[in-house]
């Protein structure tokens, strides 16, 4: 019995290892702490491993978020922009509270009616990766292949779609690509939206645990000394934790829309940074069902899973070279990795504080997210191969052998999503 | 046979598009067209006059309405299908209606979860538009161009956009294009609601006539003889003029599908087909405040005239070349063709059952439809001339030239400029907040 224990617990220490991530290594590049919000890194893979001989690449099934976006609504400036404008009127705002303001007024011209647009910066990320695709697999992407190409019904994944499409098209004119974001279509793309899934009884309490972190957190003691000049009077019409949230999602948009020069980041302590990200870590984790214990989120999007799967075996059988490419959300970016076994979502414990030493969403969910299968095939032989690219970077499936890594042989990894399926849907 | 079988109906075609009036021996030559706002696309003449020695086109104006699509909403199928399928329980379907049954739940079964989407040829027309414009104005277009496109946020419309640039792109790579849909450019992609749309005074008497008119034209009557064996029982429970309506209007999206091989064509043979079309020509004509008495609703489309004039201007005065994309919809477009005042949609009449003689649809906003403004100028010169081409075929403004089709800029912006200064627009307070 006691052994039975011990191997789970060292499987995930193993695993955690490779995915490990520091304080200080979070705050060596202060964008990070933008977690979701964090603008697309590119790759810090140069050069890919080559294929084992022989084999060439015949598919590629590219899942990705939208690119770098505006906030979502507004509100934060709304709120920001009200609470610092009162406290001018009433002579209580600070010199720094004043420059404060002046940026957040220029930052919300620019985002007017643009709530959940992609930015500039977000198109540029869809097209340099599609650049970096073609440049990658030239072999297979200078074809006149059918690109089969379908987005959320967002507009921001739709663009992205756009700017990926076109960047292809460019770098191949013979390309035949068909573009779609179909509302009949959503839930193999996104995600099942009708699916109920119950909450698991320990669900709440771990709820709790990261609703802790955010207390922790968001205290706002340093930031209202920073604006205001009498912090008593600012504190009787202004909520001091509602403003810290707000700077903060202004402050971490503003990367996404870097032509505007604008930055917000020196009003929070590196502490408060990290704290915040942390917190907004746990939460995601939390919310994809990753956490043991925790509701299984997740299952909603384990058609979409499965679709990837059934595409692939389809593409496997026709023999047709050919690439598909989806546009979609974090919210089932993150949750894919999981189910897909990626060593990058793999090993959350239950110490809600001490998740980000294991998982860190700026690795897997910034702005322009992608996962990457290529699939290899060898004349003459039935074996196919498949590599795993997570925001371009090869990874691994640490529950799966391979003898070719960082390739792996389909039927492996097939047996093990079977498996992995089944055990998933079951909790 | 069969290839002069063809190039005799592409010359009708040519004949078609080429005026602006229009006669039944026409329409029942071009049965297809009585789709009206879902025909698809007519192919333009082909025919465009060279430009005056020494003018070369350096931009390009463009406002594109969406390709082909599924109806907006699938509640014309769930009235239907409910109501033959009480029939059907009732007994009182005749073999014929079981058929029209039998299609119209096919039909739906194909739409279902894309009401609204953009159907395979609405990308293709786009697609086919765009080539065009680039065999068109090769001089412009292979140069490495910096190219605006921004559509309205509905899906059917951004896909559109999307298959138009990725063509230009495929034509040539070295295009630089930028592509968007926020809501920030609305106001003048879409008919703008904010605009106070002036009250007519004879728009009660005009709806009235309209109402009656479209009675007449879709009565049901010959469409519940033909479907059931008890015409006054259906009656109970299904209202003539709304069944007529819903079968009409699935009928002309059959159109927009040509690979589902469905008609309703014999539902309506072509009488039924050319009253259906005089009945929604007649709608446009009314709703948009294209006829002489109704409300000025083409109001809500000053910016998007405003626009075209402001960015002209801008490109004219910074020496540059370039192209701009807009895409968005019927409502804007008919509007736009309106206070351009194209050949293909002035002259709008209040005599409901002459209009279509002077107004057709088909000619203005079929699936794809398109307004076009290709300015020239010539090197040493200050003169800029613009031609306006409806659907890509060239059409005429109702001012006077020395060099038909083309325009002088200098005549037309000042004429456009006055145009909307006394229009005295209104903008009221939005509703919602704007936040």
């Amino acid at each position: 019995m006691k052994t039975k224990l011990l191997i789970p617990v060292l499987l995930l220490l193993s695993l955690g290892a490779a995915a490990q991530t520091s304080k200080k290594e979070i705050l060596k590049d202060i964008n990070r702490t933008g977690g979701s919000y964090f603008a697309y890194p590119g790759p810090t893979q140069k050069a890919l491993t080559p294929a084992p001989a022989g084999y060439e690449p015949f598919y590629i099934s590219h899942y990705s978020r939208h690119g770098s976006r505006y906030m979502l609504d507004n509100v934060c400036y709304v709120y920001s922009i009200e609470k610092l404008d009162t406290a001018a009127q009433l002579g209580i705002l600070s010199k720094k509270g004043a420059a404060v303001l002046e940026i957040l007024r220029a930052g919300y011209a620019d985002a007017l009616k643009r709530d959940g647009d992609l930015t500039k910066l977000g198109g540029r990320q869809h097209r340099e990766i599609a650049h970096r695709m073609y440049d990658r697999f030239p072999e297979l992407l200078s074809q006149p292949l059918k690109v089969d190409a379908r987005s959320s019904t967002v507009g921001r994944c739709m663009v992205s779609m756009f700017n990926f499409c076109q960047e292809l098209q460019g770098l191949n004119p013979s390309l035949d690509i068909r573009m779609d974001a179909s509302r009949g279509d959503m839930r193999f793309i996104v995600e099942d939206d009708h699916m109920k899934v119950e909450d698991t009884p320990r669900n709440q309490g771990i709820s709790d645990r990261v609703n802790r972190m955010y207390e922790k957190a968001f205290n706002p003691s340093h930031l209202m000394k920073l604006l205001f000049t009498n912090v008593r009077k600012a504190e009787s019409f202004v909520d001091g934790v509602m403003l810290m949230d707000c700077l903060n999602n202004v402050a971490e948009d503003f990367q996404n829309v870097p032509e505007l020069g604008l930055s917000l980041k020196d009003i929070f302590t590196k502490d408060e940074l990290f704290a915040i990200w942390n917190y907004y870590n746990s939460r995601w984790i939390h919310y994809c069902g990753i956490i043991p214990g925790s509701t299984p989120k997740y299952k909603c999007k384990m058609e979409v899973r499965d679709t990837i799967i059934s595409i692939a075996d389809r593409v496997i059988r026709n023999g047709e070279p050919t690439v598909t490419l989806r546009f979609s959300h974090d919210g089932t970016v993150m949750p894919l990795t999981y189910m897909l076994g990626f060593k990058e979502v793999m090993g959350a414990a239950t110490n809600v504080e001490n998740l980000y030493k294991t998982i860190s969403i700026d690795r897997i969910i910034p702005m322009a997210a992608n996962i990457q299968m290529v699939f290899y095939r060898k004349e003459g032989s039935d074996d196919v191969l498949v590599k795993f690219l997570l925001n371009e970077n090869e990874t691994s499936l640490p529950e799966v052998k391979s003898d070719v890594a960082p390739y792996y042989h389909w039927a492996d990894v097939k047996r093990y999503w079977d498996s992995r399926g089944t055990t998933l849907m079951n909790r | 046979m069969r290839r002069i079988l063809t190039a005799l109906s592409c010359l009708l075609l040519i004949v078609w598009a080429a005026g602006a009036q229009t006669s039944r021996e026409e329409l029942l030559s071009h049965i297809e067209l009585t789709a009206g706002n879902y025909a698809n696309y007519p192919a333009p003449t082909g025919h465009l006059t060279p430009a005056p020695d020494g003018y070369e086109p350096f931009y390009i104006s463009h406002y594109g309405r969406h390709g082909a699509r599924y109806m907006t909403s699938d509640k014309s199928y769930r009235r239907l299908k409910e109501q033959l399928d009480s029939a059907k329980a009732l007994g009182i379907l005749t073999p014929y209606g079981k058929d029209v049954r039998r299609r119209v739940r096919a039909a739906a079964e194909d739409a279902k979860g894309r009401a609204g989407e953009l159907t395979a040829l609405g990308a293709r027309q786009h697609k086919a538009i765009a080539r065009r414009m680039f065999d068109n104005y090769p001089s412009l277009l292979g140069q490495p161009l910096h190219i605006v496109a921004n559509s309205s946020t509905s899906r059917r419309v951004m896909l559109s956009m999307a298959n138009f640039c990725n063509e230009l792109k495929a034509l040539n790579p070295s295009l630089d294009i930028s592509m968007d849909a926020s809501e920030h450019d609305q106001y003048y992609i879409k008919t703008n609601k904010t605009i106070v749309v002036p009250e007519s005074p004879a728009r009660r008497d005009l709806r009235r006539q309209y109402s009656e008119f479209k009675k007449r034209m879709l009565s049901g009557d010959a469409q519940m003889e033909a479907i059931f064996t008890d015409p006054e029982r259906a009656a109970r429970f299904i209202d003539k003029y709304s069944f007529a309506d819903d079968l009409f209007n699935v009928a002309i999206d059959m159109y927009c599908l040509p690979e589902l091989n469905i008609s309703f064509f014999d539902l309506f043979g072509e009488e039924g087909m050319i009253n259906g079309f005089r009945a929604q020509n007649a709608s446009w004509c009314f709703w948009e405040g294209l006829m002489p008495g109704a409300d000025k609703e083409y109001y809500r489309t000053f910016p998007l005239l405003q626009n075209f004039l402001d960015e002209a201007g801008e490109m004219i005065a910074s020496g540059e070349s370039g192209v701009r994309l807009r895409f968005g919809h019927d409502s804007s477009l008919i509007a736009l063709s309106y206070l351009f005042g194209v050949q293909e949609a002035r002259d709008v009449v209040d005599d409901f059952d002459n209009l279509h003689e002077h107004f057709a649809t088909f000619r203005v906003i079929p699936m794809a439809g398109n307004l076009q403004l290709i300015f020239f100028r010539k090197a040493g010169s200050d003169d800029i001339l613009v031609k306006f081409l409806m659907n890509e075929n060239e059409t005429s403004i109702p001012l006077s030239t020395d060099c038909y089709p083309y325009y002088h800029w200098s005549d037309l912006e000042p004429y456009y400029r006055n145009m909307i200064e006394n229009a005295g627009i209104v903008y009221q307070t939005p509703k919602e907040n704007e936040d």
